[in-house]
């Protein structure tokens, strides 16, 4: 902790003189019983003081009985003890409520929070320690306002993380991800939450416009913990739980099935599909029993050790997640080490160095909804009456008539890892020739190997469809190399006293570099797994490799400047030059500004201070620029494959990718104003915020008219208009304490409005999602856009009088029982004008709430989060409603669908032919109400401080996800998807409930 | 320290003079602004335009669409009951919305992918350094692909938007143009191929060869009803072009016959098995549910299990029975049981899973022989059967009908076609009953090969003057009304696809599919839908 570094130099600076009556000694410690060092310890009244060594001991002398001694430490509230007869003093120091002095990371800098002019949030590590996950993204939900954070089940799936929303419409959306210091793309997998000490949330453009061409969907800046001068001290952290799968949907019994089918095919003018059903009773195949665990393990630990002397600090730590997959097989596990080494070898020149090997192996299947899709009839395996005994063991199941292939069978077959071996070094020079001035070099090495082997045995489950004739091996090795170099100069100073100022200038330049090989091979002799290596391929070998290099050059500066702790101001500027731009425009400019007025410091003031603890105004703009586009984007690619003449082989070429040869960069600029406060000390504080986003020419992989003939199905890389988004942050935490017992709450809120400003073209509508979503100008983005299902026909007389005027039948197919679409136009037709916006994907505002109660050893704290008012697409519905599919049904579904009039007036009768077209007109049929309110996370723990030899022992119990309020029909309503594709729910895999053990030990 | 201020003003000045560190370029990838510099590059990408005439080793693209247009016609069911018909079903039951086309959208967009790499190509050829001679052989070529894309569109859409430049994203204001003009934009580029490739050697290896051509010009004047010109080009093939009919019918579709003597163009296959060069076409319509215990052998490696989609009616089979038709009847339709027409003593007889196969018959033309079977480790996608686009027979049969029109000698040619397989010439028939003994000629000839769709829209009904569909489509279509009294034992009893196939037929709408709804709203309405969709 950087303040306590400072702290303690200041200390040590002020060494006191004694006079030596009375002698006191003792020991500084904090709730937690670690000793701080560096506290000051004054007589008060005096000018005697002194400080806390590493362990925390102290002496000092007092003039009398009757003093008191004042212990003071950053960041804690200060205590005053009178000395009586005492001569030996220990105090335990309360954490202050007061977040005002904090150190905030901004980029390339760090500021005392009451100075940050722009929108930052900052979570500490250990707050998003509470929570067991693989990607620490998941623990970041509902913690900042602002911030939405779609969680992706999954091992090693990776959260979708909005902040303010959407500012780009076709490219990623995902923020920048810099790790002490060093932009690290948009994947936080790598990092153990163990290793995070903060986290700080870049919101606005003015915060993030220093990252430029990147920034455009915001940046995360994440400091990894370092050592702390003072004694060795061990840390160990232990969670370990099941993740909990439950079928999300009751499917029909073999018997329910077979009924179920028959209907449909009945109803269409068939016989029965699969005659006498009562003969499947209790002849179902439980495809979900038979291979999906309902509780799979997840384990994360980690061991840190910290210490130092002044010259030297350390914090090593050695961390371990591994969470393995529902199937039994594969999983993800990651090993990480960080070994921070920070020096200070002179007062001038100061020095670290950071290596952090990292190890990820990873791989399961995904088939987990052909469980439940399947058809129950079909066994495991084939009946021995069509076994020979000479087929593999891949060939001993059976085939489903529903065109699901044998889930059980696709996970015995897999065997699709991926190995990953990355090694991060970073290190930095500091050198300060005089006061107020820090020149610092930085610079770190990404190296990573990612090695993936796949086999695919041979087998013949069915020879028409579910068959390989021919075993296959395959092996993808891809190297990275990615350096950075930053250098900066940061100069402090005030002036006539109250002007304070300071200039930060500096450059850097960074490389991608990216090699890839793959290698291809069929017939291996045997399937056995010794044998899974391309050297036993004997036929048909293929390899194809890759060899792609980026880079970017950049100067950027910053300039910030206050009078007398009330005005602030703040500019960057940041110049990129990217290999990634094109030929004419290599160069950008990112420029930013912010002011503040921090009110409460202002003379007429001083009144309302027993009340008022902060209170700032804030206002900021920034332009940043968004360069994570596909090389396709400025190239037109020639693609090649193969043809037959006279016999042979030929080659073949094409254009595989089309350059839009008028593109421009996508800017966004926005602007917020921000309120910051705090009352009664800060028991009560919070902020407030409204922000405006622009994006201008918004890129787009469009599809055009398909007579185009634009490869990939018309599409071209264009810019398509402007998009805005606005809306509010609130951020309110009240903390209180009543002896023993303290609690606080923390509430987010968050609103986003999305608005086309514009479109490339007047009246120009852009779809997406084949032409299930719709772009128009003055309305979100990528909204819901179909037909609308009016209830179905009850009877005969509501379908003879569902007509035009002249009596002809507006769907002439339809049954009773069948969807009315409306006719929304009222032309007397029912055609493609009758298509209409039929939902939003977008929230209309997203809450999350945290608690946190403490009594003695005990301590609780309980995480809430929900999106509220976006709608979503049950897209599975077509599946599990339709009896136009083979597939499985939910169970009850021919008495859940209309079978009569007045039974259903939601689910249209089953039918084989749907003819009506209930399932494949896209229509307000599929839309459900997304809102959701999910606990995220409960957790109890109870603490004993210097029990059995130990200094702090925690034990916990936590639950993740556990609890879900949600009118959502499918998997789970945490839906991601791209903008114009948002809100499409499927059989995304679900956000399991977890259920945890903790351990925490520190000695 | 010094050192370090130093450093740090070197490394900014070393990083403003070499710029050429944000330099990096694209490896290993061509781009099209530098290709075309070589015969080889142009070669290539003509190959592959060729090879997009029917993608045979992609089942979907244009495969699929080419089967379901068969499955819309008297000759073809779905076939396969066992599964989801979905993607055949909008069209084969004349229930297709433009929301709901099935597999019929991507011949749509595939055709127009076509167009724009020829105009492409085209555009850039004609600047390439190569000699006139390779220019016109590769840019003839080119041009042969864009009429036969167009040829289909106007087929299955009517008239589409026709466009000879390649666009950008500010030409994209077309709107349809007339079938006739369709037609005028193919017939100018077949001219122009044939003239290109007048001198370019006719090799017969699938590469496009000026008679290919003038065989498509006279099948696109025949459908225009230009009989003069479809006799000009159909008799100019006849006569001057390298083709003479195979002895052997079943020679046609022959694993072991690629590029025969009657074959002017064939889509290529190939069964190396490095690559997926196959046809798609004998797996897509191969018989579902072979087992070996119906082959002698009893040996799996027999077993080529199909998809079993687009299976011949009984109402074709009568077609031929009423000719006495057997060579063409067995080279078409094998029935349950039956010997494999040619592959008798290794599939004596062919069954199949007749709970999966509306009508108890499969097509003999997709058929793969049992000895062919057993050379592959890989069967699917490295199935070596050529699909002929056009064969000589087809130059017959509109010479015939184009001479109908014309008042000259129709019988002859039809005569020399049922020659070829054994049966006796017709004699002193005239007027509509030879005009629709032609139709019946071109159908027991020409079934299984993509044109019996466009046969019964444009085939004007002798009595009626109506295209010919009408009369077989229909609630009261001859089609219709024949399975609804059949007595036929395998469709009568196999009810999963229904009887009533055909009896949606709407005559307002159905000559043409609609154009996919996608189109219209990208196009932002400009693209207009077809009549009644």
């Amino acid at each position: 902790m950087k303040f306590k570094y400072i702290g303690f130099f200041i200390a040590l600076m002020c060494t006191a003189v004694s006079f030596g009556q009375i002698k006191i000694k003792g020991t500084v410690k904090d709730k937690a019983n670690v000793p701080i060092p560096g506290v000051n310890v004054i007589v008060k009244g005096t000018s005697t003081s002194g400080a806390t060594d590493f362990d925390g001991n102290y002496t000092i002398s007092v003039p009398n009985k009757n003093a008191q001694i004042e212990f003071s430490f950053v960041g804690f509230t200060s205590q005053v003890v009178p000395v009586g007869d005492k001569t030996e003093i220990s105090v335990v120091m309360q954490e202050s409520s007061q977040a005002l002095d904090e150190i905030v990371v901004v980029g390339y800098a760090a500021v005392k929070k009451s100075d940050v002019t722009s929108s930052i949030s900052s979570v500490k590590g250990k707050e998003l320690q509470t929570m067991t996950v693989g990607n620490v993204t998941e623990s970041l939900q509902g913690k900042v306002s602002g911030v939405q954070v779609v969680g992706a089940g999954g091992p090693g799936a990776q959260p979708r993380v909005l902040i303010r929303g959407i500012s780009t419409i076709n490219l990623s959306t995902d923020p920048l991800y810099v790790v002490d210091g060093i932009p690290m793309g948009t994947s936080i997998n790598f990092l153990s939450n163990n290793e995070i000490e903060s986290m700080e949330v870049l919101k606005d453009a003015s915060a993030s416009a220093i990252y430029g061409s990147r920034a455009s969907n915001g940046v995360i800046l994440i400091t990894t913990k370092k050592g702390k001068v003072g004694k060795t001290r061990f840390n160990f952290d232990l969670s370990s739980g099941m993740q909990i799968m439950n079928n999300p949907y009751n499917m029909a019994d073999a018997e329910g099935y077979a009924t179920i089918m028959n209907t449909a095919y009945n109803n269409s003018g068939y016989s029965d599909y699969l005659p006498n059903p009562s003969q499947y009773k209790g002849k179902t195949t439980d495809w979900w029993r038979a291979g999906i665990r309902t509780g799979t393990p997840v384990t994360n630990a980690s061991l840190g050790v910290t210490g130092g002397s002044d010259k030297h600090t350390y914090a090593v730590s050695l961390n371990y997640y591994d969470s393995e997959s529902m199937y039994g097989i594969g999983g993800w596990e990651r090993v990480t080490m960080r070994i921070a080494n920070d020096f200070k070898f002179s007062d001038k020149f100061s020095a670290g160095i950071t290596l952090n090997p990292r190890y990820e192996t990873y791989g399961s299947p995904s088939n987990w909804a052909d469980f439940d899709k399947i058809d129950p009839i079909t066994p495991i395996y084939k009946p021995a009456d069509q076994l020979t005994g000479l087929e593999n063991e891949y060939s001993i199941y059976a085939r489903s008539p529903s065109y699901v292939w044998n889930p059980v069978a696709a996970v015995k077959r897999y065997d699709d890892y991926t190995d990953q071996y990355n090694l991060n070094t970073n290190g930095y020079l500091q050198y300060t020739p005089i006061k107020g001035l820090v020149i610092r070099s930085q610079a770190s090495i990404e190296v990573g190997d990612i090695v993936r082997d796949k086999f695919s045995p041979d087998f013949v489950i069915d020879a028409a469809h579910e068959k390989a004739e021919i075993n296959s091996v395959e092996k993808w090795n891809t190297t990275d190399v990615n350096w950075t170099w930053q250098n900066t100069a940061t100069y402090n100073r005030t002036f006539a006293e109250k002007h304070n100022a300071s200039l930060m200038i500096g450059n850097t330049m960074e490389e991608y570099n990216q090699s890839t090989l793959w290698g291809y091979g069929e017939g291996v002799p045997n399937n056995s797994d010794s044998m899974r290596e391309l050297n036993a391929a004997t036929k048909n070998r293929n390899s194809s490799g890759t060899k792609t290099s980026s880079s970017l050059m950049s100067y950027i500066s910053r300039f910030s400047y206050n009078y007398d702790e009330k005005y602030y101001f703040t500019g960057t500027f940041r110049r990129d030059g990217s290999s990634k731009f094109m030929e004419n425009n290599k160069w950008a400019n990112f420029p930013s500004a912010s002011v503040s007025w921090r009110v409460l410091n202002e003379g007429f003031m001083e009144s309302t201070k027993d009340l008022l603890s902060d209170l700032r105004f804030r206002a900021g703009w920034g332009r940043v620029g968004n360069q994570n586009l596909p090389s396709a984007v400025y190239q037109s690619n020639i693609g090649q494959g193969f043809y037959i003449i006279n016999g042979e082989v030929v080659d073949t070429s094409y254009p595989s990718t089309m350059a839009n040869k008028d593109i421009k960069w996508e800017t966004v600029e926005d602007l917020s104003f921000g309120l910051d406060f705090g009352l009664w000390k800060n028991k009560l504080s919070g902020s407030l915020e409204y922000y405006e986003k622009k994006t201008k020419d918004m890129l787009f992989l469009k599809q055009f008219p398909t007579y185009s003939g634009f490869p990939g199905y018309s599409t071209m890389w264009t810019n398509v208009g402007s998009m805005k988004s606005n809306g509010i942050d609130l951020l309110i935490s009240y903390k209180d304490k009543r002896g023993d017992f303290s609690w606080g709450a923390d509430v987010t809120f968050t609103t986003v409005n999305v608005k086309m400003l514009s479109l490339s073209a007047d009246g120009e509508k852009l779809y997406g999602s084949s032409n299930r979503t719709l772009t128009v100008e003055g309305d979100e983005p990528g909204y819901f856009y179909g037909y609308v299902a009016d209830g179905l026909f009850q009877n005969q007389t509501e379908l003879n009088s569902h007509t035009d005027e002249h009596g002809t039948k507006l769907q002439p197919y339809a049954q009773v029982g069948d969807i009315r679409f409306k006719d929304v136009n009222g032309d007397g037709k029912l055609d493609d004008k009758d298509r209409t916006k039929i939902g939003s994907p977008w929230a209309d505002y997203n809450v999350g709430l945290n608690l946190n109660f403490a009594y003695k050893g005990f301590d609780l704290v309980a995480n809430f989060y929900s999106s509220i008012g976006n709608d979503l697409i049950n897209q599975n519905i077509s599946d599990l409603y339709n009896g136009a599919s083979l597939t499985n049904k939910v169970s009850g579904l021919d008495q859940m669908a209309w079978h009569g009039e007045g039974t259903s007036n939601y689910i249209p009768r089953l039918s084989k032919d749907d003819n009506n077209e209930n399932f494949t007109k896209f229509s307000s049929f599929y839309v459900e109400d997304g809102s959701y309110v999910r606990m995220k996370n409960l957790q109890v723990g109870y603490s004993f401080y210097n029990k059995f030899g130990l200094d702090k022992l925690r034990l916990s119990l936590s639950g993740q996800n556990l609890w879900t309020w949600t009118n959502y029909t499918g998997v789970d309503p945490e839906v991601g998807g791209g903008v114009l594709g948002s809100g499409f729910g499927g059989w995304n895999y679900p956000v399991q409930p977890t259920i945890l053990m903790g351990l925490n030990v520190a000695f | 320290m010094k050192k370090i201020i130093v450093s740090i003003i070197t490394f900014s000045l070393l990083a403003v003079s070499c710029s050429d560190f944000i330099e990096k370029e694209e490896r290993g990838t061509q781009t099209l602004e530098n290709y075309f510099q070589t015969v080889q590059e142009c070669e290539n990408y003509t190959n592959e335009l060729t090879h997009r005439l029917l993608l045979p080793n992609d089942w979907w693209t244009l495969i699929a669409p080419r089967v379901t247009n068969e499955m819309s016609t008297d000759d073809a069911w779905m076939g396969n009951t066992g599964q989801d018909s979905g993607a055949h079903r909008p069209c084969s039951q004349y229930l297709i919305t433009p929301d709901n086309m099935g597999d019929m959208n991507s011949i749509y967009t595939a055709h127009y992918y076509t167009i724009q790499s020829a105009n492409i190509g085209l555009e850039k050829m004609a600047l390439s350094p190569i000699t006139d001679a390779q220019k016109d052989q590769y840019m003839g070529e080119s041009l042969f692909v864009r009429a036969y894309c167009y040829y289909e569109l106007v087929n299955l859409f009517g008239g589409v938007p026709v466009y000879t430049k390649s666009l950008g994203t500010g030409d994209l204001t077309l709107e349809r143009n007339t079938a006739e003009e369709v037609y005028a934009q193919v017939e100018s580029d077949l001219k122009e191929a044939a003239a290109k490739l007048e001198n370019a050697p006719v090799a017969k290896d699938g590469r496009i060869n000026k008679w290919a051509a003038y065989a498509l010009l006279a099948r696109v004047s025949l459908f225009q009803e230009k009989w003069a010109e479809a006799k000009l080009y159909s008799n100019k093939v006849i006569t001057e072009g390298p083709f003479a009919l195979e002895s052997d019918f079943l020679k046609i579709w022959d694993v072991n016959n690629h590029n025969g003597i009657e074959s002017i163009l064939e889509a290529q296959s190939s069964s190396v098995q490095d690559k997926s060069l196959g046809s798609a076409l004998p797996t897509l319509s191969g018989a579902r549910g072979e087992d070996k215990k119906n082959f002698p052998s009893n040996d799996a490696g027999d077993v080529l299990d199909g998809w079993g989609w687009c299976m011949p009616t009984s109402d074709l089979e009568n077609a031929y029975l009423s000719e006495n038709d057997e060579i063409r009847r067995r080279s078409t339709i094998t029935k349950w049981g039956e010997a494999a027409y040619g592959d008798e003593v290794l599939n004596p007889t062919h069954k199949f899973s007749l709970n999966d196969n509306k009508s108890g018959r499969i097509c003999r033309k997709y058929y793969i022989p049992i000895a062919t079977r057993r050379s592959l480790d890989k069967k699917d996608g490295h199935l070596p059967l050529n699909i002929p686009l056009i064969r000589l027979a087809e130059m017959y049969l509109t010479r015939a009908e184009a001479n109908y029109h014309l008042g000259g000698d129709a019988l002859s040619d039809i005569n020399v076609i049922r020659a070829r397989v054994k049966l006796d010439p017709k004699t002193g028939i005239s007027g509509p009953t030879l005009l629709r003994q032609i139709y019946k000629e071109r159908r027991l000839e020409l079934a299984f090969e993509g044109l019996r769709l466009y046969d019964i829209r444009r085939e004007k009904d002798p009595t009626t003057g109506r295209p010919v569909i009408e009369s077989l489509m229909g609630p009261n279509g001859t089609f219709v009304q024949y399975n609804l009294n059949s007595t036929d034992p395998y469709e009568t009893t196999n009810l999963r696809e229904p009887q009533d196939k055909g009896i949606n037929f709407d005559a307002s709408k159905h000559l043409l599919w609609p154009i996919p709804q996608l189109e219209i709203d990208l196009s932002n309405g400009l693209i207009k839908q077809n009549p009644n969709y």
